[in-house]
């Protein structure tokens, strides 16, 4: 048992993170106090031996190479680096904030225990944490098909992916910036050992929730698992909601206290952890097999042929919001905005109600409602028409309706949006309604046909198995001129009524504006087609451009 | 060298494999002909344990495939182009196989140079695999599965994207590391010609199952044809 646990450890951590280096310095100690003679050094030099001719170091390497030769992105290895260091430095603010985490404590509520207090952060960063993994973390895939058929044994490759799991930025600023930084609060509370044992106690539970969710991930390969999934995290959220009408923070304290006092008690988190791997390791073996995702539950469309005799238009309005929403579940990328756009308003809708911000405060109010209506807009509407590109040329073989198209485009975000909207108001509720509509009725009204029409420009293809976490591909200056561009004029629009007028007037402005333009949706149709059909050479000859 | 026992492998309810009993020894050299969806990638697939088996059983050397993997270390094989890693180039791929295998990077010039006309504009290449053609894919393929003397080597439709002098070329590589080292060989093809050529024995698949199990002759080939020409 001993001995295995030392082999895992060796295989985990020594092959996987900077091993090389490890045993190098190895190397270096063992020449400068052993002589070449002694067993020491030369079992030592043994084992470097070993672990150079490693093969998950060997896959680990083609893992580096196949990043940096990435075929789509066209990312050098150069920007791979600037992109990864600008993560780390976006973040900053937020580590900035944490390391100055008590004195905040002290400026707003001096009478409260910091140490408690962040305690309990840590905890709400665990389950936050656990959620946020649910949507960005990859899913495992079968990119390591070429290894099967060679000589590489199955342990090897799952080795890999127990260590391709852990090592990823997101790893990295939750272990080495934002926990360590939330902990340095506690220095003047307590002693350096204490804190370094917390530190690696909650070590053990951010990897216990990288395992446990890529588990999840793995086993929920139908579309009903998913939604599962996500009812589980909302109502995880409401659960959060309801606990913080009750004190936990003195179990909290009992816990954190006790495991910082006596490190025996890290041990059965540290067992859990090794259960959980040794889960994982078995849900890998299983899964190494090229049809592991063969028999995925497809939407059964038998269901919905009754609508064909309906009308004929509508039925191709139908079956195209259809693909649309097949593209949606089926695929990484879209999956994961569509999730995200409407789970990131839904948190941020949680925490504003929990912290509580004025009734009176219009703008804020229809700020907030403009972002939660309109986010999914925006992300998932600046692609509207490239999430198709690797089967675009098909809507003209098959010579499918231009309007009709268009249409269900529009249907769909319009859909998507309202979601969001029904999530403001029932969270929202004890605010005013009406200014919440308004920025749905702008979000609909405007947004939507301007997205589309912006959507219009943009002619990069996109790979829809990509995660969707860090992944710029498609993103152009269109974008950024639409978003831009539609800040300028609404602040053009917003200002001078809110001084001759009054706050309430202009943002009703807003959505009379949003109001008139679903009245004219017909010209935004007109145009959005006769643009669509002007651009079609430009998607086709952009769309299949690699 | 190779042993399947009772082995099925349904999809949707249908059998896409059913093989009661086939044994192939050491040494021969094995042609599987079928029309498209009879069964043969699907059992070349169970072969190399990259889909299990809903029942029975494979062993190659007395190893059943699904419990173990050291029946890789004598056991190469080319599928398709989906089984070679896109980012490398053919050098940094047959060096990182021979490196499985132990075989240092001269063993390998010497594999390529001893086989020039076939494998060295490839081995040459400095483009990554994605960006060779189909047909020099496959032959980076097909070298990574030949150079390492395997015991067993299972190859999946290799003329079909080879010019007709890389074909001749293969046919006579194939025969020549048969008799040579022992190997067997166990190809599919669509191309009759071909297998009647080479192969020693040919099974006939449909519909999930062995239905013809023979001997090469000088008759075969037009019994082969008269068979697929209903």
């Amino acid at each position: 048992m001993y001995n295995s646990i030392i082999l895992l450890y060796i295989q985990f951590l020594f092959e996987g993170f900077g091993g090389n280096l490890f045993w190098n310095i190895m190397s270096f100690l063992s020449k400068s106090v052993f002589s070449k003679s002694n067993p020491i050094y030369k079992h030592i030099e043994y084992k470097i031996v070993l672990f150079k001719n490693s093969i998950t170091l060997k896959l680990l390497y083609h893992e580096w190479k196949g990043s940096i030769r990435k075929k789509e992105t066209n990312h050098g290895f150069l920007i791979n680096i600037i992109i990864n260091f600008f993560t780390i430095i976006v973040t900053l603010p937020l580590v900035i904030i944490f390391l100055k985490l008590k004195y905040v404590i002290k400026s707003f509520k001096p009478d409260i225990s910091i140490q408690s207090t962040v305690f309990l952060l840590l905890i709400y960063i665990f389950l936050i944490d656990f959620i946020i993994r649910l949507m960005v973390q990859k899913k495992i895939s079968n990119a390591v098909k070429p290894y099967l058929t060679l000589n590489i044994p199955k342990r090897s490759i799952i080795y890999l992916f127990i260590v391709k799991t852990v090592t990823n930025t997101y790893n990295f600023i939750i272990l080495f910036l934002l926990v360590p930084v939330i902990l340095s609060n506690l220095y003047n509370t307590l002693n350096t050992t204490k804190i370094f044992i917390l530190y690696i106690f909650l070590v053990i539970c951010f990897i216990m929730n990288n395992y446990l969710v890529q588990y999840i991930k793995n086993i929920s390969s139908t579309i009903l698992f998913w939604i599962t999934n996500i009812t589980i995290v909302i109502l995880i959220f409401f659960g959060i909601l309801f606990i913080s009408q009750i004190n936990i923070t003195k179990y909290v304290l009992i816990i954190f206290t006790n495991i910082s006092n006596k490190p025996i008690f890290l041990l059965p988190f540290l067992l859990f952890l090794l259960l959980i791997l040794k889960i994982y390791y078995r849900q890998v073996k299983q899964l190494l097999y090229i049809d592991s995702n063969a028999n995925q539950s497809k939407l059964n469309l038998s269901t919905f042929e009754t609508i064909r005799i309906i009308n004929k238009k509508s039925y191709q309005l139908f079956m195209l919001f259809i693909i649309d929403l097949k593209l949606i579940l089926r695929n990484k990328r879209p999956y994961e905005i569509v999730i995200f756009s409407i789970l990131l308003p839904l948190i941020m809708l949680i925490l504003l109600r929990f912290v509580g911000f004025s009734n009176t405060d219009k703008l804020a109010l229809f700020l907030v409602s403009i972002f939660a209506t309109g986010i999914i807009i925006l992300a998932y509407g600046q692609f509207i028409f490239s999430w198709q590109s690797a089967h675009f040329p098909l809507n003209y073989v098959l010579h499918i309706n231009t309007k009709e198209y268009i249409k269900s485009k529009m249907l769909l975000l319009f859909l998507l949006s309202t979601i969001s909207y029904l999530f403001c108001i029932v969270i929202l509720h004890s605010y005013d309604s009406l200014i919440i509509s308004c920025a749905f009725l702008f979000n609909i009204g405007i947004q939507i046909p301007l997205t589309c029409l912006f959507g219009l420009f943009s002619y990069k293809k996109i790979d829809l198995n990509s995660s969707a976490f860090l992944n710029y591909q498609g993103t152009g200056k269109t974008q950024y001129l639409y978003f831009y561009g539609l800040l300028a004029v609404s602040s053009i629009i917003y200002y001078p009524i809110q001084k001759y007028f009054s706050e309430k007037i202009a943002i009703l402005v807003f959505g009379l504006l949003g109001l008139i333009s679903i009245l004219f949706s017909v010209l935004w149709l007109r145009l959005l087609t006769k643009n669509l059909q002007k651009n079609k050479y430009k998607f086709l000859e952009g769309f299949s451009k690699i | 060298m190779i042993s399947v026992n009772n082995v099925t492998k349904v999809y949707n309810g249908k059998k896409a494999v059913c093989i009661n009993s086939l044994m192939i020894s050491q040494g021969e050299l094995v042609g599987l002909v079928g029309n498209n969806g009879a069964g043969k990638t699907t059992f070349f697939r169970l072969i190399l344990d990259l889909v299990k088996a809903d029942n029975g059983e494979i062993l190659i050397n007395d190893q059943n495939v699904a419990h173990t993997d050291s029946w890789k270390k004598c056991t190469s094989s080319y599928l398709e182009e989906d089984f070679l890693i896109s980012y490398l180039t053919p050098l940094e791929y047959l060096s990182f196989i021979g490196s499985l295998h132990n075989i240092s990077e001269d063993e390998i010039k010497d594999f390529i140079s001893v086989n020039e006309k076939l494998f060295k504009d490839v081995y040459t290449n400095q483009k990554y695999i994605r960006d060779l053609s189909k047909g020099n894919q496959c032959k980076v393929g097909i070298a990574g599965s030949l150079f390492v003397n395997p015991k067993l080597c299972i190859l999946d439709e290799p003329f079909a994207n080879l010019d007709p002098s890389s074909q001749i070329q293969l046919k006579n590589l194939l025969l020549e590391i048969n008799s040579n080292n022992g190997t067997t060989i166990f190809i599919s093809s669509h191309d009759l010609r071909h297998v009647t050529d080479l192969c020693k024995r040919i099974l006939i698949m449909e519909n999930g199952t062995i239905i013809q199990d023979c001997l090469t002759n000088n008759e075969t080939l037009m019994q082969l044809e008269n068979y697929f020409i209903v």
